[in-house]
């Protein structure tokens, strides 16, 4: 695939075109996810982590070097947050898989500060109530991609969307609320 | 369609959201007049919130993830090309790397430091490894080439590739001699022994780290987590950081499984280990499990078999072709290896360093002489030795012995006080104390029959000797049956102990009349078990029989008065004494406290314990601000009178915290709980049973501030030390199981929850010990299962809790309340309002008689049962509960809490249904 096509897939998904964005991430995907880890490796404390970081630099790369035209700024970063979440679920999926993998291991590797003990959701399960949201309220689902998967700030967002910082915080409490109940109630589901 | 609707919604929700908390009913009144799914929606949206304030605020933990699972492929570093990956260690990965330019090409081995933990201890000893192994200079270790950064920044390591295969299976692919292997043992000590003098300690040593050459040459690899000897601090090293340990549990030294220092000396024992393997095929310790911690547990408890004899321990490979892959018979092997050999690796295996080779070399050249048929150094164990090491693994036991030889000596001394026999007292008293000596020497196994001896088998020998040797002397024989009864019921021989205590008790009765002291001392001792055993009213007879022979015989001037009136205070309480006993037993502490202050003035030892145990009764009847005052005082006296480093001291503060914790004062009760831990983990060492119990408290403390996954990591170290000092059958250990299981339950983690749960009441159903404990675990099952919506198992343990409670606590006990609310919420879960109706009133009816009108736990009783009524069209007896349950809710977490909410959003459909009586909504019941 050449990068003109690229820019003609690109030039297809801002005119709505859904396939055409299918087909880009396939396309996009492995270099950002190399940019997401390698960015992420830099940054060594998991508090500081900033995945708006990844995104610029992919914005730098893409548009910058392999000089790939998309229709907007925003929409280069609705895109960057919607593949980080791929990347991430598509992550805890195979981790998931992995739980469930051999039980002993030779060595004990007792960790006992390995990650933030802050609350974090089921990924997976978060993916799905997102999707759900999508299909009846597109603009709270990409206030949540820019804000959790993304990494932007609410006032980053605002401008991004082309609405007042107000809008996009009640928005994004809205829309917070909705994905907790609907995770709460899956999991009293048992599911 | 549905879009439309979920639109209303949303707006809904939005306008509710403009508005405060309180004028929120009244508008989804309005809003939603007639669609009560409308509302519904619209509240449950509200409730999530006001729950989720902080949900999605931080990044998604598998950000961190990815990176630390994140694998580098292909590629290249520095002047080397990356061929493939050869395995991952602890801390990172290595490739098969290749250096080529003009001049050369050589194939290494590159270390490259795992991602993610770059900034944690790992790091840090990754670069020290860095310059270490750039120090070490021997044939027979891996030499290390070189060392840099990735771009990405993680260091790595470019080391000598090392083919070969490990020591072990080396050893048998080339079928070696006995004396061959001893040979290359010898060198691998020596390589060892090198980085020592370089303060190196390996601290993994593994045959997977020793790989032998096809030249036979032994390499050293994977200094991995070596560490540097500080050389000011002698041989000691800084103790490893609990937060991060790497080990390999079958090749580990004691010291390192408990986190203690570690020396060369640990380097020493993993070389025995090594060596055991080598010349007997097997493991020293016949753990038939593998899990980690009993692997562990064997390493620190177990006497490992001499190599001879383990050689025919029955497993896989068989004694046959362990033997053919020396090149000789098993017959042959043994008795090659029996006397020196068995010496030899018994020392090294010793638990504790300083009793063993003093370095890998002395090692070395005790398998020098040996071949060299001179006498070696290793010497079996000693007795004394024996005996030090049989105080130390039964400590719980033996403290009790102590305390079994204390009171004989007491005994002894009450007689002469008593009959001014002097001389045939004393003699008595010789008697009995050199009757339990020899008792434990005859346990000795070098006295016995070689073999390793239990407490168990002690005391049943001492058991067997009372009838047999002291049955001239009935009085020393009761003494020391008593004694031995006390022992036993400390090590949970309940059906050892019972016999015991109750021939001591007729005994004496005979001897000294039932009027007597000892008489009164065996009804303690013996009420102390019964009460062990739920036998309460059994229990309460005894003792207020023994109150009575103390008060007539020692008045109210001696402290052995108050304590019986404490244990009687203690016992009364667990009995579940309602209310209404409540002055009675006020009486028994108050007397206790007269008597304590009289014989020890207002700040003795005894006065404080009363205080504390005054104030443990005031947590039980919920009356935190007196429980924690009286603490307070009692901690205070405590401190004067026995000094900053009494353990007694840290026992109190511990149960202190959990007041604290009890009484909502979460964040002073951790930090009290974790000075005192840090306090008893230097008087007490880190293995010691109350530390444990610190670290449970604490976990429960951290489990009530919801931070769930760092309790679980407490109440695992708990559990583990628990197991290693009680066994894994004592009751401790079923509630630090329990325990555990709560904390996963939190994390919802149900069915690892649900299994600890089970093995909690299995060892408390096997050992007999079905009390309050086993009720509670039953309560929590019961609501493991309705919050997953299995009902039949929830209700059915729920009655099973109910009715372990109402036996083991009596049928009033405010614990009763417990599966009383559990019971009803599960039938409100599944919208049987009537059936719930009267388990929720009876557990408000209790609740109400125990605790203080504005006690949360009130409140939500008074919602459920308020909504159950409600549901049943019975809104108007509903009103008035509900209207309580709102002021002590409102008290208690402020008004805009969601607890608040939910009862706000009640009263309204009250309102609502009075007004204007709607047909009754089947939908859900918010939980």
């Amino acid at each position: 695939m050449t990068e003109e096509t690229i820019t003609q897939l690109l030039a297809r998904w801002g005119s709505g075109d859904q396939e055409a964005a299918e087909r880009v991430l396939a396309l996009v995907y492995p270099e950002l996810r190399r940019i997401a880890a390698r960015q992420l490796r830099r940054e060594r404390d998991a508090h500081t982590l900033q995945a708006t970081a990844i995104v610029n630099e992919a914005y730098m790369r893409l548009v910058g070097q392999h000089g790939l035209e998309w229709p907007s700024r925003s929409h280069f970063f609705a895109f960057s947050a919607h593949l980080i979440r791929r990347i991430l679920v598509d992550y805890a999926r195979r981790r998931n898989r992995a739980k469930r993998g051999g039980l002993s291991e030779q060595i004990t590797l007792v960790e006992v500060a390995d990650l933030p003990v802050e609350k974090s959701p089921d990924l997976v399960a978060l993916d799905e109530a997102l999707s759900g949201l999508e299909k009846v309220d597109p603009r709270k689902a990409t206030v949540v991609e820019l804000k959790f998967f993304a990494g932007l700030t609410l006032d980053e967002i605002a401008e991004q969307l082309r609405i007042s910082p107000e809008t996009v915080s009640r928005e994004w409490r809205r829309a917070r609320a909705w994905l907790y109940k609907a995770l709460q109630t899956r999991a009293a589901n048992g599911a | 369609m549905e879009t439309e609707r979920w639109h209303e919604v949303d707006r809904l929700f939005e306008e509710a959201l403009d508005r405060p908390p309180a004028e929120r009913p009244v508008f989804l009144d309005a809003a939603c007049a007639g669609d009560p799914a409308l509302r519904w929606e619209v509240e449950r949206l509200l409730a999530a919130d006001a729950e989720g304030a902080g949900f999605l605020e931080g990044p998604p933990d598998e950000l961190l993830r990815l990176t630390l699972d994140d694998r580098e492929d292909g590629g290249s570093l520095g002047a080397y090309r990356l061929l493939r990956r050869i395995g991952s260690g602890g801390m990172g990965t290595v490739y098969l790397a290749r250096r080529e330019d003009e001049h050369y090409q050589r194939d290494v081995a590159i270390k490259v430091l795992r991602s993610g933990l770059a900034t944690t201890e790992a790091f840090h000893r990754f670069i020290a490894e860095r310059q270490i192994l750039a120090h070490l200079d021997h044939p027979n270790i891996a030499r290390l080439y070189d060392g840099g950064s990735t771009a990405d920044g993680r260091p790595y390591l470019v080391m000598e590739l090392v083919e070969g295969l490990p020591v072990d299976e080396y050893c048998d692919r080339h079928r070696l001699t006995l004396d061959q292997r001893l040979d290359l043992f010898q060198k691998i000590c020596a390589a060892v022994q090198h980085a020592h003098q370089n303060l190196l300690v390996h601290r993994d040593l593994k045959p997977a780290n020793i790989l032998i050459t096809p030249e036979g040459e032994p390499k050293l690899l994977d200094f991995g987590i070596a560490k540097r000897l500080a050389p000011e601090a002698g041989v000691t090293l800084q103790k490893t950081c609990a937060g991060l340990r790497l080990l390999t549990p079958r090749y580990a030294s004691p010291e390192q499984v408990r986190g203690d220092a570690i020396t060369t000396a640990s380097d020493v024992y993993s070389l025995g280990v090594i060596l055991y393997e080598l010349l007997a095929g097997r493991s020293p310790y016949a753990a038939s499990a593998e899990l980690p911690y009993e692997i562990e547990r064997s390493i620190c408890e177990q006497e490992p078999q001499r190599p001879s004899a383990a050689l025919f321990r029955p497993g896989t490979p068989s004694a046959e072709d362990i033997a053919l892959a020396r090149r000789t018979r098993p017959q042959a092997l043994a008795s090659r290896l029996r006397g020196d050999l068995d010496n030899i690796v018994l020392t090294a295996l010793r638990k504790e360093p300083r009793r063993r080779y003093g370095s890998a070399a002395q090692l070395a050249q005790d398998l020098e002489r040996h071949l060299q048929d001179l006498p070696v150094t290793a010497r079996p164990d000693t007795l004394r030795y024996r005996t030090r090491k049989f105080v130390r693994r039964h400590r719980a036991g033996l403290a009790a012995t102590v305390v079994v030889i204390l009171l004989v000596a007491g005994f002894v001394a009450s007689l002469v006080a008593q009959r001014r026999q002097l001389a045939q007292e004393r003699d008595k008293a010789r008697y009995a104390l050199t009757f339990l000596v020899d008792t434990f020497k005859q346990a000795d196994p070098y006295q016995a029959r070689g073999e390793r001896v239990t407490a168990r088998e002690i005391l049943d020998q001492g058991t067997a000797r009372i009838s047999r040797e002291l049955a001239g002397e009935p009085d020393v024989q009761a003494a020391v049956m008593d004694a031995l009864g006390e022992v036993n019921f400390s090590l949970g021989r309940y059906d050892q102990a019972e016999p015991l205590l109750t021939r001591a008790l007729a005994l004496r009765r005979q001897l000294f009349g039932s009027d007597s002291l000892e008489v009164a001392e065996s009804l303690e001792h013996l009420a102390a078990f019964q009460s062990r055993r739920s036998s309460l009213e059994r229990a309460e007879s005894n003792l207020r029989e023994a109150l009575a022979i103390r008060r007539r015989r020692q008045g109210s001037g001696d402290l052995a008065v108050a304590r019986t009136l404490q244990q009687l205070g203690d016992l009364l309480v667990l009995q579940g004494a309602t209310p209404e006993d409540t002055s009675g037993i006020e009486a028994l502490f108050r007397e206790a406290l007269a008597i304590a202050r009289r014989v020890e003035g207002p700040e003795g030892p005894t006065v404080a314990e009363t205080l504390i145990k005054l104030g443990s009764f005031r947590l039980e009847q919920g009356k935190y601000t007196e429980a924690e005052r009286l603490y307070r005082e009692g901690l205070a006296i405590e401190r004067k009178a026995l000094g900053s480093r009494d353990p007694r001291l840290y026992r109190d503060q511990s149960n202190f915290g959990n007041v604290l914790a009890v009484a909502g004062k979460l964040g002073e009760a951790e930090a009290l709980l974790r000075s005192c831990l840090e306090e008893q983990r230097e008087i007490l060492g880190r293995g010691h049973p109350d530390v444990a119990e610190t670290m449970q408290t604490l976990a429960a403390v951290i489990h009530y501030q919801e931070r769930c996954r760092e309790a679980e990591a407490l109440s695992r170290e708990a559990l583990t030390l628990v197991r290693s000092y009680y066994g894994p059958r004592h009751r401790r250990v079923a509630t630090s199981l329990h325990n555990l299981g709560t904390d996963l339950a939190c994390q919802g983690r149900y069915p690892e929850a649900t299994v600890l749960f089970n093995q909690s009441l299995e060892i408390r159903r096997q050992n007999g010990e079905e009390d309050a404990l086993a009720g509670r675990t039953l309560l929590l099952l019961a609501e493991l299962h309705r919050s997953q919506k299995n009902y039949a198992q929830a209700l059915d343990f729920g009655h099973r809790a109910l009715e372990n409670l109402e036996k083991t606590r009596g049928p009033d006990h405010s614990e009763v309340a417990w599966p009383l609310y559990e019971i009803g919420r599960s039938y409100l879960e599944q919208n049987r309002f009537e059936e719930a109706e009267p388990y929720l009133r009876r557990s408000l009816e209790i609740r109400l008689r125990w605790l203080e009108p504005d006690n949360i736990e009130l409140a939500k009783v008074q919602y459920l049962l308020a909504k159950s009524l409600v549901r049943q069209g019975r809104s108007g007896e509903a009103k008035p509960l509900l209207q309580k349950a709102r002021t002590t809710a409102v008290a208690f977490y402020g008004p805009d809490h969601v607890a608040v909410q939910r009862i706000d959003v009640l009263l309204a459909e009250i309102l609502n249904l009075q007004s204007r009586p709607l047909p009754r909504a089947s939908r859900p019941i918010p939980s």
